[in-house]
């Protein structure tokens, strides 16, 4: 039996020709099922003492460090990052208005915006040395130098704003993609010049943000895509310290990550806007239509009315996830020995970090493996889309829907959820102990974050199961 | 573990296979499949709407996608993922698909010039 239709993904509609089936609602159940049964047995037989607060640090040779982040290699990754931007903005202007033939969409929405998490989440912080804007700006403060004689002089970054900037600027960028780009019954979603010209002006933005704080500033606070690639790197093995590659306990950075003000934001805007985009057409189809229709009939006008009861639902859905962390929280503050709301706040928040990601996966999975065959293939060879170039004789390849199977996706889907849940616990049942050092406390503490837990896990089913009847 | 957590556990545990239970026991499909020997046929109005609302077609993989879509204008129809396009002619037409269901997953079919989508087309496993 399926619990409805299809589970569409309005983003994805805009790109890829096909959408996921929902999932059957026999693997909805055991994938319940497995999530409650996997939480007791976390609690009953977890470990006594932390294992995640160190990082266990080990680097690399000196002589690999040394040649790895010599200047030449830094700036050519960073001339390969301004160069493959800097083509997704003249596709998105010059090229065709079919999202799915044009570069720009792919590159920037799926490539980087899906690819940078999957693989930071296992490698480290990959973004860093090819953000073009960080390269732009690292060249203009060499540049400074150079001719000043001194570095240039910097505005003090207000630290209570902390990762504000990038929480709000994460809502923006989900807001263009999903809801801007969605709304109206516009079938191809986000245009690629509307994507271009959204490019160049947050590009002024981040490179007047970056002279007025300091790049390396910016990036680990304001700069969206920094801070949330970069929030997913805290869970890879690979990291650079003290001017030295090297490995260190997956998990373990994600402890420090948090104590950064606007940290829980970010996490919690992560998950809030995978979910709307993902129930939108879905699990809560019936109920926008309904509000659109309300709003229609105050005299706004379709698109209008779509955008702002999708704003308003995707705040919703903001408040909603940080409502069930905070729950959580203050569950656990009635566990004898609990210190402050802030404090469990800042001391928790990233065991939201490996749900973030699970998400991630479950929902952006099959398009990420379909869309990515259209990157490697015609949009290398005809960037533009207008059937002009064929620069790999690649140019009229197409996207094989059969390399992966509903079944496949389906576990793919459901076991990155349990997966995430199994790792959020983790992370959450190994801070406790640090806070609790007895370890009767910490399990206790730890009911009421299994019950948060729970509770996105089988959100996060119910979503891929649900469909837009 | 103490007795509270063993019972809380066995709760847990009584509550898992209950839902598996409940949520197994409704057959493995309850989709109405797209009716053997009649071809559906979808209608299009003058101003490019599918008379009904977009038409849903559910197949299982392996079966034969069958349909026909009547516009009374000059378009292309589209039908997605399996990328099958065709013409309807000026002063409209009646163009009809016949082709086997080898993809999973759902799919639009729809008016390109109007970007009007008409059919979702289901292909279960």
């Amino acid at each position: 039996m399926s619990l409805g239709s299809a589970f569409a993904l309005p983003f994805a509609h805009a790109l890829v020709a096909r959408q996921d089936l929902p999932i059957p609602a026999w693997l909805f159940a055991w994938g319940a099922s497995l999530v409650l049964i996997v939480s007791f047995f976390a609690l009953s037989a977890a470990w006594r003492k932390p294992r995640f607060e160190q990082l266990h640090w080990k680097p690399a040779g000196e002589a690999l460090s040394r040649r790895l982040l010599s200047l030449p290699v830094q700036a050519l990754c960073g001339a390969i990052g301004i160069f493959l931007f800097g083509v997704a903005i003249y596709a998105g202007l010059r090229g065709t208005e079919a999202p799915d033939r044009n570069f720009a969409l792919t590159f920037l929405f799926v490539t980087t915006w899906l690819g940078f998490p999957f693989f930071s989440a296992i490698f480290g912080d990959l973004f860093r040395p090819f953000n073009p804007w960080r390269a732009v700006g690292r060249a203009f403060g060499g540049g400074f130098v150079a001719i000043a004689g001194q570095r240039p002089a910097h505005l003090r970054y207000p630290q209570r704003l902390g990762r504000w900037p990038a929480a709000i600027g994460l809502l923006a960028v989900v807001w263009l993609e999903v809801i801007y780009g969605g709304s109206g019954g516009v079938a191809i979603g986000l245009d690629p010049h509307t994507c271009a010209v959204a490019a160049c002006v947050y590009s002024g933005y981040t490179l007047a943000m970056m002279a007025l704080f300091g790049v390396e500033e910016w990036c680990d606070r304001g700069e969206v895509f920094s801070v949330y690639f970069g929030m997913f790197s805290q869970l890879g093995f690979l990291a650079v310290r003290d001017g030295r590659i090297g490995r260190r306990r997956p998990l373990a950075a994600a402890g420090r990550w948090a104590v950064v003000p606007g940290s829980t934001a970010v996490v919690v805007a992560s998950i809030a806007s995978t979910s709307f985009d993902g129930g939108q057409d879905g699990a809560f189809k019936e109920i926008l239509e309904t509000v659109v229709g309300w709003v229609e009939g105050l005299g706004s006008s379709i698109l209008t009315a779509e955008r702002l009861t999708d704003t308003i639902f995707l705040l919703l859905f903001f408040a909603g996830v940080g409502l069930i962390f905070w729950l959580g929280l203050r569950g656990m503050r009635t566990v004898p020995g609990a210190p402050s709301l802030p404090k469990l706040r800042t001391g928790f928040a990233h065991t939201l970090i490996p749900i973030a990601l699970a998400y991630l996966i479950a929902h952006y999975f099959s398009l990420f493996v379909f869309q990515e065959q259209a990157q490697f293939t015609y949009l290398l060879s005809d960037p533009l889309g207008t059937a002009t170039t064929d620069l790999f004789g690649t140019a009229n390849a197409g996207i094989d829907f059969k390399v992966i199977s509903s079944n496949a996706i389906w576990y793919v889907q459901v076991g990155s959820l349990v997966a995430g849940h199994v790792l959020g616990l983790t992370l959450a049942h190994d801070r406790a102990l640090v806070i609790w050092p007895d370890y009767v406390r910490a399990t206790r503490s730890q009911y009421w974050m299994l019950a948060v837990m729970v509770a996105f896990t089988c959100f996060g089913l119910y979503l891929l199961s649900a469909g837009n009847g | 573990m103490n007795a509270k957590t063993a019972i809380a556990g066995g709760a847990v545990v009584v509550v898992a296979v209950v839902l598996l239970i409940v949520l197994s026991s409704g057959g493995s499909d309850s989709r109405s499949k797209t009716d053997a020997g009649k071809v559906p046929t979808i209608v299009v109005d003058k101003q490019g709407q599918p008379v009904g609302g977009i038409a849903d077609l559910n197949y299982h993989k392996g079966d034969q996608i069958h349909f026909k879509v009547e516009v009374p204008f000059a378009e292309e129809v589209h039908l997605h993922g399996y990328d099958v396009m065709k013409d309807v002619p000026a002063g409209g037409g009646t163009v009809t698909y016949d082709l086997p269901a080898e993809i999973e997953g759902v799919f639009e079919a729809e008016l390109e010039g109007r970007k009007e989508q008409i059919i979702q087309l289901t292909v279960e496993p």
